[in-house]
């Protein structure tokens, strides 16, 4: 490639750093989880056999039940597989600390097995990691030391994890069950001074053992002197074949399988003889116990005749003393009964006559009381009487004064009427004077008028005559002078006669005149003498009324009191009229009394007399009482003798019938004893026959093929999980690249037009994705070799004691990893290239296209179309037209949201797990389990009364719990180890545990066994089929399975009484108590009312639910940290994505960008925008991962679960919620650099013209 | 005072340590309702002058008042709102948004305003209410300017920017086009800024803007522009 090429590539990713490193972190994150899931398997098998071989891990592992001899050993030496074998013993034991005895956690019996260690050689492979051959399953010290003295030892580390009482100090007490731990042991007691693995048991499971109920809870080591016993019954096989590295592998597997069968069949023919050695012992022992049993027979039958002839004679006696004592009852109660009937006819003679007494005595108190009362009247009729006497007088009195108010009233009242007669008469007088002057008046009035009249007709007739005379003084003198005219001589004459008329029409009129002057006088005369004569009637008037005033005053005072008078008058009158009544009640009253005073004294008479009657039968009954009480103490005297005798003869009678059901029981008892050893003894003899050796090939370990299957599990969980991982990483990646070489169209356009050839240009692309692809193949190998399996690792290391023995460079994986991750990036760059290259460069220095053909399906419906909100047009629009994006989008982010889903849901199965099986509405409804010293019979148990008759328990039953190895197949391969449960009452069993039915039924009458979901599915067993129980004895048992329930933690097969003595040929030993307590007590309360019951005899341990859950929880709770790992990869990767798909999106639309932020846009506005189909996949890939999350979970929990614990397959609510926010939270956080960058976007400059 | 001023603005880029002046001290003013042209050889500072004027570049120096208001003060939020209430853009390149159609993209720019027109108004008033449903890459050069036009006059600006509005188009479309934005400028009161780089358009113009290197060389005040129809190139 060309130099400037070269270097052209080189800035384009220094120039769009982010998104290389995307493609880097991307490719790292799909190639890490690839190859890191993928290489977990092989190394767990790697650390597994690292382990193995350094520990020196026996190949078979061979026991027996009678001893090997020195011979056995050689022939097996002998073998032809055989390199060497390794002699050691083991002794089972019940183990205590202190007083109380320790629980194991799953609840039954603590059982240790306890084996010899070559201390020296111990230490010395402690120290300097090397040792002699033949030291075998090498011990790795945990913490403190190995056993130096006698007495002490190293335990399993996993007890001191597990449980609180037992550390480092503690004293064990051993307990050997049948056989006494001394015969084997120097001690009996064991010191703890370390703590110690042991390759033998590599998971928490030990296995099965004889002792107890058969479950081995630890395992212990001593110093080898510490064992007493020569006898040697385990031996450790080492093979020959020491090339065989990979014990997982098939070759291992099929040499040692055959080994062990080899040494089994081979032990038939070897101790065949000893075991007829061992049955002519057991015939033997067999006979003795039956004779025994026959002895005891007899003897027991003759003291139980000789109790029982005892307890009939003194019967006999009894029976003598209980007829003596009736014949003198029966005495004593004829005396009794006739005294008693002489006093019942006196007492019933003294009561007939104290009746009568009785009432004339109450006759004669009444009546005497009412004489009583007649005194008592008579006072008050004298009272009253002598009161109305003085009344009479005072009432004539007061009638007096009423007449004499009468008469002065009437006096007065004529007075008033008297003034008021001559207040009218002045009054009219005065009225009649006014009239006449009045009239007078009128008259001198017109008078007045007439003589005005009259003057003015005087006054004017002078005037006329003055005028006249006036004339003729003219004319006479004319006349006179004779100058008088004829016609002024006629008017002279005319005037003269007028003149003389005239005066005497004056003279008339004044005459006329002085006539009325002096009837006007004489009328006013007359009006002042009627005047004076009215104002004299006027003040007569005014006394008149006067007086009027002072009579009519008096009248009223006379009223009053005539009124008063009258009133008083009245009121004493009617008091003393109803004296008067009451008076005349009395003297009715008194004449009545008077009669009854007679029949009184006749009464008083007849009492008397009655009396003294009364008193002489008195008497009478007290005599005959004296004799009756004397009769009766003399008779209960003899009587309570005569009892007490009696009573003490049935005491003893019933203390020597005691006697004899004691005796009864024990020879009861004893004869079950003696039968039971004999069956056992029995059994024992008829089993010999199947008496082998038994030889454990390696893989047959107990834990070594759960860590294979785990393995197995991990293998197949890297087929789902990182595949989808890688996938999702790759199409992210394929689409970045597609993307990249897309954008740079317009360069390869220009290089197409320099001439550079397609090779070239090629090149150049590819060698961008080889740069990317090589970085992120750099990180994804580290993180994928180193984290990932120490992550997957820890998981297991709950589990398995194996250690970590670190990163296995798996180069298949890691080599497949990069060769997909490889062809992704280069593919799709070349893909890219090669499209783009296609066509002219003229076209491609163009914008691409981008085409109208891209109209929905839905706007080919433009009514419906047109009905959209603009908002949800431009969206469609959006997906559809970056509808790559959009699918590789959601399903990176589907993906992301699955693996977080099931991560929770994963955390949520496994959390479950403990409170569904130990949690209120769980599998096990009790609340303590005690286990007890020695099996009880369930009808006759003192701890189960005792239980029962407790305020606090709400019900109690006894079980028989046994621990046996179950297989679907004969062969045994697929064995687990189940608890067998017996439930002493069957109809009770579900107040303790819930059988909920999966499949089948749970009536256990019906016979068979009801097991539990995973035992079903890990022996492949369903209802109808027949699984095969094994016991510690190695005899199997088939049983029938009828019904499969639910259940989370362990095996369990529960199966009746009946059912199991048919299947198993032994009764069920009831040594284990469920009880289920009042529901207000709290775990507090219950463990102190445990702990109450620990204190008696018959209880050696207990277990609570509440511990039994804490121990299973314990156990689960780090697979936290595989969620944790998936969370947060499922992050990344999930916020890669979406920003290196967004970033795409945004450098492709930068002009659109700044297109609409120059319309106006807000940045928030732009990102809503550019967005918009991020969020569009962001939510659709939730929707489809959580689905598709539900499915990964469920795949998951099958996949990872652990042989004996179901887990739940449901996922909680939350853990949808969570995961959908923790999607959306980071899909917001690859959303804020793309923020960032559109603040970037200069407008100024994209937009830019072509000029 | 004017509708805009422009007083002693400069604008200068700094490409390392060397300056580049795209503007110096520019002065100058224009009347409302005046179309004023800026031509100019390419890289005289016409397009920096209507980037800062349009709110998508800040200037180095000097005041820009738009209807009373200093945009220069403004701050970025402001200066959004500016640009999305006050300013009509026309690009050379249309710059429509691709995968809308015609009417869409009226419709984007409508859904922001709130004095908008009603959007198919406008494509009736510039021709295209039959092809408003197709896309851009459907129309031809002049359609698109034309929609592009549309889409500056939907929130009724007070100043239209446009950018070498014919310069991708052959001249019969360019007299479509002018007419069209001298129509519009009539019709809405609208204050217009074209640049160019053909002094041919400039007769129709009230206002005259010469530049050269950054500076003014001539304002020309045309008391009687010519109709568009009238003018050749």
């Amino acid at each position: 490639m060309k130099k400037t090429l070269f270097k052209e590539t080189l800035r384009s990713i220094s120039a769009n750093r982010l998104r290389f490193l995307s493609i880097i972190v991307i490719v790292a994150l799909g190639i890490g989880f690839f190859v890191g899931i993928k290489s977990s398997s092989p190394a767990m098998g790697y650390s597994a056999n690292e382990y193995f071989r350094i520990n020196n891990l026996l190949d078979v592992r061979v026991t027996s039940r009678i001893a090997f001899s020195e011979d056995d050993i050689n022939k097996i030496e002998n073998l032809d597989k055989v390199d060497y074998v390794v002699r050691s013993r083991f002794v089972d034991a019940v183990v205590s600390v202190g007083s109380s005895s320790v629980v194991s956690s799953n609840g039954t019996q603590f059982i240790c097995r306890i084996s010899p260690v070559d201390v020296d050689a111990a230490k010395n492979f402690t120290e300097t990691g090397e040792a002699d051959d033949s030291y075998v399953n090498r011990l790795i010290l945990k913490d403190g030391r190995f056993p130096e003295n006698s007495g002490e030892c190293v335990i399993d580390a996993n007890v001191i994890k597990s449980y609180e009482e037992i550390e480092i100090g503690s004293v064990l007490n051993l307990d050997g069950g049948d056989a006494s731990i001394t015969d084997s042991l120097a001690t009996e007691k064991l010191t703890i001074v370390g703590t110690v693995d042991s390759p033998m048991y590599i998971s928490a499971e030990r296995g099965t053992t004889q002792v107890g109920s058969g479950a081995l809870t630890c395992f212990a080591f001593v110093g080898k002197d510490d064992f007493t016993t020569k006898d040697i019954n385990e031996l450790f096989v080492k093979i020959k074949y020491d090339d065989i590295y990979d014990k997982f592998s098939d070759e291992y597997k099929e040499i040692v399988t055959n080994l062990g069968r080899q040494i089994e069949e081979m032990s038939s023919g070897i101790i065949d003889s000893k075991l007829s050695e061992l049955k002519v012992e057991y015939s033997d022992k067999i006979s003795a116990k039956k004779a025994e049993i026959e002895e005891y027979n007899k003897s027991s039958a003759e003291s139980l005749v000789e109790k029982e002839k005892e307890i009939t004679d003194f019967k006999a006696y009894v029976d003598g003393e209980d007829e003596i004592l009736k014949q003198q009852k029966d005495k004593i109660d004829k005396e009794k009964s006739s005294y008693k009937t002489s006093l019942d006819t006196l007492n019933s003679q003294f009561g007939t006559l104290d009746a009568t007494y009785q009432a004339n005595v109450k006759d004669y108190e009444s009546r005497s009381s009412e004489i009583k009362g007649y005194s008592e009247l008579k006072n008050l009729y004298d009272d009253l009487n002598a009161k109305h006497t003085a009344d009479k007088d005072r009432l004539e009195k007061l009638e007096a004064a009423k007449t004499d108010a009468q008469t002065e009233y009437d006096s007065k009242k004529d007075a008033l009427d008297t003034a008021n007669d001559n207040v009218t008469y002045y009054e009219k007088r005065i009225a009649n004077l006014t009239a006449d002057i009045d009239k007078l008046k009128d008259e001198i009035a017109s008078f007045e008028l007439e003589r005005q009249k009259l003057q003015s007709s005087v006054n004017t007739l002078q005037k006329e005559i003055d005028k006249l005379e006036e004339r003729v003084n003219v004319l006479e003198a004319k006349r006179d002078e004779g100058s008088l005219t004829l016609f002024e001589l006629n008017e002279l004459r005319e005037s003269t006669k007028s003149l003389s008329s005239k005066r005497g029409e004056v003279s008339s009129s004044n005459s006329r005149i002085s006539e009325i002057t002096s009837l006007i006088t004489k009328n006013e005369n007359s009006i002042s003498s009627k005047q004076n004569e009215r104002s004299d009637a006027s003040s007569s008037l005014s006394t008149a009324k006067d007086s009027v005033t002072i009579a009519n005053a008096d009248f009223t005072a006379a009223s009053t009191a005539l009124n008063s008078a009258k009133s008083s008058y009245e009121s004493f009158k009617s008091s003393y009229d109803a004296d008067g009544a009451t008076l005349d009640k009395y003297t009715a009253s008194m004449n009545q009394l008077t009669s009854g005073q007679g029949k009184l004294s006749e009464l008083a008479k007849t009492i008397e007399e009655q009396k003294a009657e009364l008193e002489e039968l008195k008497k009478n009954i007290t005599e005959t009482q004296i004799k009756y009480t004397l009769a009766d103490r003399n008779g209960s005297l003899s009587i309570q003798k005569a009892q007490f005798d009696l009573e003490n003869a049935k005491a003893r009678y019933h203390t020597i019938d005691n006697e004899l059901t004691e005796l009864k029981s024990k020879i009861e008892q004893k004869k079950t004893n003696l039968n039971g050893d004999l069956k056992r003894l029995q059994n024992t003899l008829k089993n010999i026959d199947s008496i082998t050796w038994i030889a454990t090939p390696q893989n047959k370990l107990t834990g070594h093929s759960a860590f294979e299957s785990s393995m197995e599990n991990i293998l197949s969980m890297s087929n789902i999980f990182p595949v989808i991982f890688l996938i999702t990483a790759m199409i992210a990646c394929f689409v970045i690249m597609m993307k990249n070489v897309e954008e740079q169209r317009g360069s390869i356009g220009l290089l197409k037009a320099f001439g550079y050839s397609d090779f070239v240009i090629i090149s150049k692309y590819g060698l961008y994705a080889v740069i990317a692809w090589l970085g992120g193949a750099f990180f994804g190998g580290i993180f994928g070799t180193c984290i990932v399996p120490s992550a997957v690792y820890s998981i297991f290391d709950i589990i398995y004691t194996v250690p970590n023995v670190g990163a296995v460079f798996n180069f298949k994986y890691v080599f497949l990893g990069l060769g997909i991750s490889l062809l992704t990036t280069f593919a799709a760059t070349l893909m890219a290239v090669v499209r783009e290259l296609q066509m002219h460069p003229a076209a491609l220095m163009r914008p691409k296209m981008i085409g109208y053909n891209r109209r929905s399906l839905l706007e080919r419906m433009p009514d419906f179309w047109d009905a959209l909100p603009y908002g949800l047009v431009i969206l469609i629009r959006t997906v559809i037209r970056s509808r790559k994006r959009v699918i590789v989008g959601s399903v990176a982010i589907a993906c992301c949201t699955a693996l977080i889903l099931s991560a929770f849901g994963l955390f949520n199965s496994v959390t479950d797990v403990s409170n569904s099986q130990y949690g209120d509405g769980g599998i096990f409804n009790y609340d303590v389990q005690f286990i007890l010293n020695a099996q009880q019979n369930p009808s006759d148990s003192a701890v189960l009364n005792k239980l029962r008759d407790d305020k606090l328990v709400t019900s109690a039953m006894l079980i028989s719990n046994k621990s046996m190895s179950a297989s679907g197949e004969l062969d045994r391969s697929d064995a687990e180890s189940v608890h067998v449960v017996v439930p002493s009452e069957m109809a009770n069993i579900t107040s303790f545990i819930n059988l909920n039915v999966i499949q089948g039924s749970t009536d256990l009458s019906q016979g068979g066994a009801v097991i539990t979901q995973k035992l079903s599915q890990n022996l492949d067993a369903e209802p109808g089929d027949v699984i095969y129980f094994t016991d510690a004895d190695e005899i199997v048992h088939p049983v029938e399975v009828i019904g499969v329930v639910k259940n989370y933690i362990g095996h369990y097969a529960y199966i009746s009484p009946e059912s199991y003595e048919d299947s198993f040929l032994n009764e069920p030993e009831y040594k284990y108590l469920l009880c289920t307590v009042k529901d207000y007590m709290d775990d507090e309360e219950i463990a102190s009312f445990s702990s109450e019951y620990l204190k008696t005899e018959d209880v050696s341990g207990v277990a609570t639910a509440e511990t039994m859950s804490a121990s299973a929880d314990n156990a689960i709770k780090q697979v936290i940290v595989l969620v944790l790992l998936f969370v947060l990869s499922a992050c990344l990767l999930a916020m890669i994505v979406l920003y290196t798909t967004s970033n795409v999106n945004i450098s492709e639309r930068t002009h659109e960008i700044a297109n609409i932020k120059v319309i106006g846009f807000s940045d928030g506005e732009v990102l809503l925008y550019v967005i918009r189909e991020n969020l569009v996949s962001t939510v659709m890939g939730i929707l489809t991962g959580l689905v598709f999350g539900i499915f990964l979970h469920n795949a998951l929990v099958n996949l990872i679960a652990v042989e004996n614990i179901m887990y739940g397959t449901s996922i909680a609510w939350w853990s949808f919620i969570v995961s959908a926010l923790i999607i959306i939270g980071v899909a917001m956080l690859a959303a804020l650099p793309i923020l960032f960058k559109i603040n970037k976007v200069d407008m100024a400059q994209e937009l830019k013209s072509i000029e | 005072m004017s509708y805009i001023e422009f007083a002693g603005v400069s604008k200068i880029y700094k490409v390392g340590d060397t300056e580049i002046h795209a503007l110096s001290d520019v002065s100058f003013t224009i009347e409302q309702g005046e179309i004023c042209v800026v031509v100019g050889p390419s890289g005289a500072g016409k397009t920096t002058l209507l980037n800062v004027l349009g709110g998508m570049d800040s200037c180095t120096h000097g005041q820009i008042a738009v209807d009373d208001r200093i945009i220069t003060d403004f701050r970025k939020r402001s200066l959004m709102h500016y640009r999305r209430d006050d300013v009509g853009f026309i690009f050379q390149s249309y710059n429509l948004v691709p995968n809308l159609t015609a009417l869409e993209n009226l419709e984007l720019v409508a859904n922001l305003s709130n004095k908008a027109v009603d959007c198919m108004e406008l494509m009736r008033l510039v021709g295209l209410e039959r092809r408003a449903h197709l896309f851009p890459s459907q129309l031809s050069g002049g359609e698109q300017q034309r929609v592009a036009i549309a889409r500056a006059l939907v929130k009724k600006p007070k100043v239209l920017l446009c950018d070498e509005p014919t310069g991708a188009l052959d001249y019969e479309t360019g007299i479509q086009i002018l007419k069209l934005i001298k129509r519009a400028s009539e019709i809405m009161n609208m204050t217009v800024l074209i640049i160019t780089h053909n002094n041919a358009i400039s007769p129709i113009a009230d206002r005259v803007i010469s530049m050269k290197s950054g500076k003014i060389s001539r304002i020309e005040i045309n008391d009687t522009p010519m109709p568009v129809e009238r003018i050749e190139w």
